[in-house]
């Protein structure tokens, strides 16, 4: 069958440090997960971020949803 | 992330690695995990690839293929989606299966669910409670497959040592020794692990 690894979608918040080395390093929940967001690995394809929208997607394409499931921390 | 929409989620689908990479339908049903070890591109799309033959065994099985149902059952053992009476629920709605390979898996599988169920059961103290029937198991079957917990092996070795039967606890360790050099070859604390238990068995033969 043709229904290939379809709308990715991404949960959570996590870690590590924004790109620019001046920046000071995230302390909430929030900056953590907008610094995760701004990783190069994230940025090279369009994760959707709201798990309906992406369960939609699928829907719509008829193709599955691969999931990356995180957590603040990690 | 708490607050946010579906802040729960990761717990709900009870993916417990983190972070944790699965396929998923439509219907938001996990279908397939990456394991915490297979994270490379090539087993992601693997395991891509085991999901849409989970869909496509899945609507078979909808649709009333017979012969869909022993491959969809062993899938959804090895992905881990099913309680032991569910399993055998499904074991015994399948039927006889031909295929002999096919069989040896689900059955083995199904015995390992049952012995996880029982180690969980009766808790590390109480193992060696388990020690005389899984060491019956051991000599007549049905076997476990070598995934299963090592608890098997470590409940016949508490057992054999509290009762000084040498005769089981070697055969035990015979066979934890052959199944930890199958799936965990080479590391150090298997070594350290099997010295300790060559020890206890010298031990009681003295």
């Amino acid at each position: 069958m043709n229904a290939p690894l379809a709308f990715l979608f991404l949960l959570g918040a996590p870690v590590v440090v924004p790109q620019d080395p001046v920046a000071p390093p995230p302390v909430t929940p929030e900056q953590r997960l907008q610094a995760k967001l701004a990783e190069p690995f994230l940025r090279q394809v369009d994760w959707c971020m709201d798990f309906d929208v992406a369960r939609q997607r699928a829907a719509e394409a008829g193709k599955l949803v691969f999931g990356y499931f995180t957590t603040d921390g990690y | 992330m708490a607050g946010r929409k579906h802040a729960d989620l990761r717990e709900q689908k009870k993916l417990i690695n983190m972070p944790s990479l699965a396929f998923l339908d439509a219907e938001g049903e996990v279908l397939v995990k990456v394991p915490f070890d297979q994270r490379t591109v090539a087993s992601v799309l693997d395991r891509g690839r085991r999901a849409e033959q989970y869909v496509a065994l899945r609507a078979a099985v909808a649709a009333g293929d017979a012969k869909a149902g022993a491959p969809f059952l062993l899938l959804q053992l090895e992905e881990g989606q099913l309680e032991l009476e569910a399993a055998m629920e499904r074991r015994a709605r399948v039927g006889s299966i031909e295929d002999a390979a096919l069989r040896a898996a689900i059955d083995a599988l199904i015995v390992d669910l049952r012995i996880s169920n029982e180690l969980r059961a009766v808790g590390q103290e109480e193992l060696h409670t388990l020690g005389k029937r899984y060491y019956e198991q051991l000599q007549n079957g049905p076997q476990p497959s070598v995934q299963v917990s090592r608890g098997f092996y470590f409940a016949i070795l508490d057992w054999a040592e509290r009762e000084r039967n040498t005769v089981a606890f070697e055969a035990a360790l015979a066979d934890l020794t052959r199944v930890l050099a199958i799936t965990n070859p080479g590391k150090p604390w298997v070594d350290r692990l099997l010295e300790r238990y060559r020890e206890t068995l010298a031990g009681m033969r003295r």
